[in-house]
């Protein structure tokens, strides 16, 4: 029987965590922040804890920039290799959609060491992607395009023998950008039970992260490499500043936003050590002297990342514009005299509480950032193999009371309005692109996926009020089947009170940016630059260490939230 | 060709949301089927034959409907605790049956007793599965004739059938193509508006 978390006591003292009620609203997911619990600083923190050393073993690279290398690690004890292959593509072609059907670039990462046979089958498949097939020794799949703006531009500079124009750079941030990058058994690669268990690997999408890192450091060589081949004799290497500063962008699409609707306990175990983080931070009574200096130091870095944050798209440069207002006030709270105080941390998180919800989310990880040594270890906690399990003892009286404590929000909604059904998420026939349509201008709403739970939960609550509250789930279940699902969700919740997000997302006003934004920040990515409510472009490992970092005692490896480019 | 476990899962629970079961039942009996697989039973089929029948066939006295009753069955027994027992007769898909009941065993970790017909012994513990007959013998038919359900016992002399876990099935292709065809309802057909406005990007997005 699932049985609601109780806290014991805590190892740290920390303040009540935050309601679901409060956190789980799609505008406050929408405004966070990569922290320092994200995956990928985690993934940087065990590389350079192990000293991680990279290897290129293979590189058959043209001069064009075309053909195949390889970079093998030894990582928590196991060889890893990313493949690359580079491959030339009509620029017609070229579209980050999921229905894109070739890419510039593909990479498989491959448990072990490859051999030629492994090479010659993979650039077969992998430049395929999903029209390929895959075997288990092929932990992870993706794809990438070049930024066809920075790329040209970095090459042709640094083979006159010139750095890039460093405003591009900071403006794009990447020389490719990952369109998909797929893991735990799809298209035939090995299911995550083959790597759940291995140190590194464990945590979630850690495998996907380390790729990501990877298949960056292959995009730097790549550059240098077609640069020196343009002028040998004159072409220069990336000024490390600069490499540091070029990530991975990535495209994220509506394809992102059900993974949360999906993995409910997932969800809530990120969101609860996110918390549970913040309210460790929250009840420390008197900042040391390292981390007053620290926080003073991230402010600076904030402000000067606002004022590098620059996007196209008007509701987000609008939220930004007034972020920057508003940092204008919040900072001064940051000044020595003021860490200074007692409770300093819970008094500058009272304060932003008049501020906007970007604000509110900014300060948090900016909070969290210099406090690794009080929160890093919670990171372990994210991870989940339980599944969501439906308690078929539980009486029907207490499921009604489970649909009061937490789907108050659902049963709020007035679903007989059209605006409260406006829109279905369905996957389409075409490649299987994740879309999202309007009920009532459009086909296909009775091949809409299952996040109309507003919807669902009312009709739960119809039929249970039918229902003699003495009797058993399992009893209601076996006269009315058709709730199983939101039966299940509903339980799940109970237990795992950060499973759902409590808005409805079948709704008109329902971005579903804002469940992008929120999964994205969890990976720790930066720089979101939205396109459209749909779909955004991001930057991963911006301001990362380089491999040669990763092995330099003296590099800090984990001071690289919100990255800036600074000037030479 | 072998696929990996998790993209069979996933087929088969957009099959029998094509085959028009709730999404409820679609996890959980794609999760049947997937436990059969992974002891390296034929799920695949066990789940086809289950979704057959259909989900509004309600289970009566004489015919239980194991794709859409099967779950919630042994969901009641289990409630009842140790020692609970109950006898069907007539029932749909008795080998579907024991990967439901598999995936129960393992999910809420009990010990299950089936017995088929009276004479074929069934005992499904957390990643146990004992058979007293080739599984097989038990697909081949589509209806037995009683099945006997009871909460928790020990069994010997059977056969004890393998967790392959984590190096990929290997699933009958015309069954996957079956499963393909099912899991292909569950697609809303493109169109021009959709692929221009469902995804919120143009056709050319780059940069």
């Amino acid at each position: 029987m699932m049985e609601p978390i109780e806290h014991t006591a805590a190892l740290f003292p920390q303040t009540e965590l935050r309601s679901p009620d409060e956190v789980m609203k799609l505008d406050r997911l929408g405004s966070f922040y990569p922290t320092r619990l994200s995956f990928m600083r985690t993934t940087i923190r065990r590389l350079a804890n192990e000293n991680v050393k990279l290897r290129r073993s293979v590189w058959e690279i043209d001069k064009e920039g075309f053909g195949r290398a390889v970079y093998t690690l030894s990582y928590g004890g196991h060889l890893y290799s990313l493949i690359a292959f580079s491959t030339r593509i009509d620029p017609n072609m070229r579209t980050d959609r999921v229905i894109a059907e070739v890419w510039d670039s593909a990479y498989v990462l491959f448990d072990g060491v490859p051999t030629t046979e492994d090479l010659d089958r993979l650039e077969q498949n992998a430049p395929r992607q999903e029209a390929g097939r895959f075997l288990p020794s092929e932990l992870v799949l993706s794809r990438a395009n070049r930024s066809v703006r920075l790329f040209d531009h970095v090459a042709q500079s640094l083979a006159a023998g010139k750095q890039p124009d460093e405003k591009m750079i900071g403006e794009i941030g990447y020389l490719m950008r990952t369109t998909a990058v797929y893991g735990n058994g799809k298209f035939g690669i090995a299911d995550r039970a083959r790597i759940m268990a291995r140190p590194g690997l464990s945590g979630p999408f850690q495998a996907e992260m380390l790729t990501v890192w990877l298949i960056r450091n292959f995009t730097h060589d790549l550059v240098e490499h077609v640069a020196h081949s343009i002028l040998p004799d004159m072409a220069v290497k990336l000024d490390k500043r600069l490499k540091r500063h070029l990530g991975i962008g990535n495209s994220t699409g509506l394809g992102m936003a059900p993974f949360l609707v999906s993995h409910p306990i997932l969800l809530n175990n990120w969101m609860m050590v996110r918390e549970t983080a913040l309210a460790r931070v929250a009840a420390i009574a008197q900042l040391d002297a390292e981390k007053r200096v620290r926080l003073e130091r991230l402010v600076g870095r904030v402000t000067h990342h606002l004022k590098q944050w620059n996007v196209p798209d008007i509701r987000q440069s609008e939220r930004i514009e007034l972020l920057k207002k508003e940092w204008g006030q919040i900072s001064p709270q940051f000044s020595t005299d003021q860490l200074k105080k007692p409770n300093a941390v819970s008094q500058i998180l009272e304060a932003t509480k008049a501020f906007s919800l970007e604000a509110q989310e900014l300060v948090i990880a900016l909070l969290l950032e210099p406090h690794g040594d009080l929160i890093d270890g919670l990171t372990d906690c994210m991870a989940s193999d339980v599944e969501s399990r439906l308690d078929p003892a539980m009486s029907v009286g207490a499921l009604q009371q489970a649909i009061e404590n937490h789907y108050a929000w659902a049963l709020k909604i007035d679903c007989t309005d059209p605006s409260a059904r406006k829109q279905f998420w369905y996957v389409s026939e075409e490649k299987l692109e994740p879309r999202l349509g309007d009920r009532f201008e459009e086909e296909g709403a009775e091949l809409e996926l299952p996040h109309d739970i507003a919807v669902k939960v009312q009709a739960l609550e119809k039929d249970l009020a039918e229902f003699d509250t003495s009797k058993l789930t399992a009893e209601f279940l076996m006269r009315y089947p058709q709730h199983r699902y939101i039966v299940r969700r509903i339980q799940t919740t109970n237990a795992f009170p950060y499973a759902e997000i409590r808005d409805n997302l079948v709704g008109e006003k329902c971005l579903p940016i804002d469940m992008l934004r929120c999964k994205l920040s969890f990976f720790g990515a930066a720089k979101f630059d939205p396109k459209s409510s749909r779909w955004t472009r991001i930057t991963m490992y911006q301001g990362a260490p380089l491999a040669e970092d990763i092995t330099n005692a003296e590099q800090d490896c984990d001071d690289w939230w919100l990255p800036v480019l600074e000037e030479n | 060709m072998r696929r990996s476990l998790n993209e069979v899962t996933s087929e088969l629970r957009k099959a029998s949301l094509g085959a028009g079961f709730p999404v409820g039942h679609a996890e959980d009996l794609s999760k049947a089927a997937a436990c059969l697989i992974d002891h390296g039973h034929d799920g695949t089929a066990a789940l086809l034959q289950g979704l057959e029948v259909g989900f509004e066939k309600a289970s009566s006295e004489d015919n239980f409907n194991t794709a859409r009753d099967g779950t919630a069955l042994f969901e009641i027994l289990y409630a009842g605790g140790a020692g609970s027992e109950r006898s069907l007769i007539g029932v749909y898909a008795p080998a579907l049956l024991i990967g439901v009941g598999l995936q129960f065993a393992k999910t809420y970790q009990c010990s299950l007793i089936l017995t088929l017909n009276n004479e074929i012994e069934v005992q499904l513990g957390q990643d146990q599965l004992l058979l007293s007959c080739p599984f097989e013998a038990i697909l081949s038919e589509q209806m037995c004739q009683s099945v006997n359900i009871q909460v928790s016992q020990v069994l010997a002399d059977a056969i004890e059938t393998k967790n392959i876990n984590g190096e990929g099935v290997l699933i009958n292709e015309n069954l996957w193509l079956e499963i393909k065809t099912l899991a292909a309802k569950t697609y809303v057909p493109a169109s021009e508006a959709s692929r221009l406005k469902g995804a919120g990007a143009s056709v050319n997005d780059n940069d």
